[in-house]
């Protein structure tokens, strides 16, 4: 009868999945929602709430349940139309995705929910909930208006909870100007309580809904000794004081119907509730106090944990049928080229060498499009990562007081799951950034002639077998006079250093750059441009701005379509062949002794145009033979990484061509200035030149070197 | 099939938060010397009931006047309350008392909204 663990955690996680899939769905319709109410997006939302209600449910994560039925009713009042669509309720569905998020990725990873947050919300939704009841008579206003206490907050009540709720056995019948209410028999099947179903939790929920009164009936638990405590031996008779549908009733007890006999029955003529009882809801309600201000610290935080708190990664990939299909339909391709092949193992007479070739380039065909099949199994579409950026926006935009359209384009490229949720983080912070920095408040904007609403642009496309983000907006741009400033402020530049509007504008990307004027909560806190670019270039890929005073700027992301494939440019040293990223290469030029000068003892610089390259002898980096130890007729590969360039001296260029990263890590041990090796078609292990490391290395044996060229 | 995968569920987890709670429960037996007053956990709920429950059966075969200290209650639940009903009804009937040697804030509510507060004698039954 049990299920084995192992696809228990299976069958979780494919909840877990899908959870975070309906969460992104709830959000990016609510945004929609906020912008334009529109019945069939509601419905969308609603059904996404109702199915992580019911898996949680199914799942038994009680919790997680629990609170989504709170807004799975309040997207069914807005639903059925009892309740306008206000931005105030969007909003509170917005934070309540945010926690649900939370909740479910704590439940996938076993740990405590943030029940400060949980709680602040439930009593939020409750407040609004109860504040339909607008039809409810005047003298419960006061009840009505007040949060209910939720399902989850019941273990928060604070000590000020009175006392003088008391137990409903001694309810003698008084007069009530209720309209209508409901008797409810509530009587457990012994199992309720072990299926971690709680009647405390959903007589809470029922006095959401108006005053009630519950009286137990403990005729049915047995003595002490013969006790199962386990089981559910009370039944309860309540009376609720409310005028509402039979569904909303039915709602509330849809979890436990299985295990309970509920008879409801509506009682028409007024005056059959208890006119003593101070109705529960009331002094139990006002402990949770106004969440208000708490909630409002929160929001940051929160639209923070929407934008990076997707990179939970699950470990597992959705495969659309039909990239498997395509996979399927290679392989029996390959097949048939195999046995195609296989009629010349015996060997091959001179007539049939045309066939021969035909089937090899057959083959040969087939695996590179199986090659890039493979590979579209790992590919998503960049809309995973581009849609929290709504949210995000939104989120920034109103704490910002400013006005910011955002526009998505090629949200349909596809690049690796590895890269995608990498770069999720880095792109967060350049849009926090844009926000902040770039885009102006309205009024700026007017002053400068611009329309109040500023534009933020996130742009992906593929560009000769890359992928390109743009994070464009049309903001105040870069000021090149501050930017220079702070550097040598900060030293990054020498005082007389003459530089060019692109050079100064990566200045921004110095490790402890910031040119904020203020610092703020949204970004500008001295860190953070360079450790986008630090994570960019971890990737193998590339950043850069451009901006016109006045006018915006543009961040451009230049990243490789995956890690496992790079195309590489194969140069040799002696003997040995290297591949370098073509990413990094900017150019490759051969060298003129007349234009190499050293300085600082043995440091050689190559005058390329305005500049001076230090030069890197790869021979000498890895200790090896090359064809010539001077630099006439060698060349030198120009390599960029983080903002520095260096000449990398080769005896040869051979070809271009994609290479597999193969980890040196895993079959042999990392070696400094490699990122990994390959296997070339020769069957010969080229190294795969680390060129951030390369460069780190050789300034530190060029530091190493100067002290001892000094005391000689 | 979604139903008979709840049960398997519900198995599984209840069985596991047995397997946890267990060690816990056996220290609160050992810091509740029978003379001082029944002290209850902070969780008073279904996952402890069974070590509460013969805890509670040896106060009761004691004869004496049964204590129970609730004020270190954090969370309570049905399971937890009905255990203290059947305890204090059966105090009643051997003709013992049944005292309350503190009570939280939780437990007074919760007892309150599960229509519990006279069966639990928070409140004179009248």
């Amino acid at each position: 009868m049990g299920m084995p663990d192992s696809e228990m955690e299976e069958i979780h996680k494919i909840f877990f999945e899908e959870s975070f899939e309906g969460l992104d769905v709830m959000e990016s319709s609510l945004l929609l929602l906020g912008a334009q109410p529109d019945r069939e997006t509601i419905n969308t939302i609603f059904r996404a709430a109702h199915s992580i209600k019911g898996g949680a449910a199914t799942f038994d994560f009680t919790e997680l349940a629990h609170f989504t039925h709170g807004i799975e009713t309040l997207l069914d009042q807005m639903r059925t139309g009892e309740r306008t669509v206000t931005s105030e309720a969007v909003q509170l569905l917005l934070q309540s995705v945010d926690c649900l998020r939370g909740m479910v990725t704590a439940a996938q990873a076993g740990t405590a929910v943030d029940q400060v947050t949980v709680e602040a919300l439930n009593a939020d939704l409750a407040r609004m909930l109860s504040s339909a009841q607008a039809a409810a008579p005047a003298m419960q206003a006061s009840t009505a208006s007040a949060p209910a206490p939720s399902a989850s907050s019941l273990g928060a009540l604070s000590p000020s909870a009175s006392l003088s709720v008391s137990s409903a056995m001694s309810a003698s019948p008084g007069t009530q100007a209720a309209a209508a209410c409901w008797e409810i028999e509530f009587r457990p099947k012994p199992e309720l309580l072990r299926t971690r179903n709680e009647p405390a939790r959903l007589f809470a929920e029922l006095a959401r809904l108006g005053p009630l009164t519950v009286s137990a009936d403990c005729s049915g638990v047995p003595s002490l000794a013969t006790l199962d405590p386990e089981d559910c031996h009370l039944a309860w008779h309540i009376v609720l004081g409310a005028d509402v549908e039979r569904a909303r009733l039915d709602e509330i007890f849809d979890w436990v119907s299985e295990s309970a006999t509920i008879d409801c029955r509506r009682i028409d003529p007024p005056g059959t509730i208890p006119e003593a009882q101070p109705p529960i809801a009331a002094p139990i309600a006002t402990p949770i106090a106004a969440p208000a201000q708490p909630t409002e610290a929160h929001d940051l935080r929160l639209a923070d944990a929407s934008a990076s708190g997707k990179g939970v990664d699950t470990g597992s990939i959705r495969v659309s049928t039909e990239k498997v299909d395509a996979l399927v339909n290679l392989v029996g391709e390959l097949v048939i080229t195999q046995s195609i092949l296989s009629r010349f193992s015996a060997g091959v007479e001179v007539d049939q060498v045309e066939a021969l070739r035909d089937a090899l380039a057959q083959l040969a065909r087939n695996t590179r499009q199986l090659q890039e099949s493979v590979m579209q199994v790992r590919m998503l579409p960049i809309s995973f990562c581009f849609n929290r950026f709504g949210r995000l926006v939104h989120e920034l935009s109103r704490r910002l007081g400013k006005q910011v359209e955002l526009e998505l384009s090629g949200e349909g490229t596809e690049l690796d799951k590895t890269v995608l949720e990498k770069i999720g983080d880095p792109l967060v912070h350049l849009v926090r950034n844009a926000l902040d920095h770039g885009l102006e408040t309205p009024e700026a904007r007017v002053a400068a002639g611009k329309p109040p609403t500023g534009v933020l642009e996130l742009r992906a496309y593929h560009e000769g077998g890359n992928i390109i983000i743009e994070v464009r907006d049309d903001g105040a741009g870069l000021n090149r006079a501050r930017i220079l400033a702070k550097a040598r402020e900060r030293g990054l530049i020498a005082a007389d250093a003459v530089l060019n509007d692109e050079q100064v504008h990566n200045l921004i990307f110095a490790p402890g750059f910031s040119t904020a004027q203020q610092v703020s909560d949204v970004s500008g806190r001295g860190v953070g441009m360079d450790v986008v670019r630090r994570n960019i270039n971890g990737l193998g890929g590339m950043v850069n701005i451009t901006s016109t005073e006045g006018q915006g700027s543009t961040i451009r992301i230049r990243l490789p379509l995956t890690l496992a494939i790079l195309d590489g440019q194969l140069v040799r040293v002696g003997a040995e062949v290297y591949v370098i990223s073509l990413v990094s290469i900017v150019e490759t030029i051969q060298v003129k002794s007349d234009r190499l000068s050293a300085v600082a003892g043995r440091t050689e610089l190559f005058r390329l145009r305005d500049e001076f390259l230090p030069v890197v002898r790869l021979y000498e980096q890895f200790g090896i033979d090359p064809d010539r130890r001077g630099t006439d007729g060698g060349l030198l590969v120009v390599v960029e990484a983080d903002g520095t360039r260096v000449g990398v001296l080769v005896d040869d260029l051979l070809a271009q061509q994609q290479v597999v990263i193969k980890s040196l890590e895993a079959n042999f041990r990392h070696v400094a200035g490699l990122a990994g090796a390959t296997i070339l078609g020769d069957g010969t292990v080229a190294p795969i030149i680390d060129v951030p490391g390369l460069i780190r290395s050789f300034a530190a044996s060029q530091g190493a070197r100067r002290p001892g060229a000094e005391a000689a | 099939m979604k139903r008979a995968g709840k049960q398997r569920v519900d198995k599984q987890r209840v069985g596991k938060q047995h397997a946890r709670k267990q060690p816990a429960a056996r220290a609160m037996r050992r810091a509740a010397p029978p003379a001082g007053p029944l002290r209850l956990p902070a969780a008073l709920e279904i996952h402890c009931v069974r070590d509460l429950a013969s805890l509670a059966l040896e106060r009761l075969a004691a004869g004496r006047a049964v204590r129970i200290d609730g004020s270190a209650v954090q969370s309570a639940d049905t399971a937890g309350l009905q255990l203290l009903v059947a305890l204090r009804r059966d105090a009643l009937a051997n003709g013992t008392s049944f005292e309350w040697h503190g009570t939280s804030p939780v437990l007074l509510a919760t007892g309150a909204i599960l229509g519990l507060s006279a069966s639990l004698g928070f409140v004179e039954a009248t």
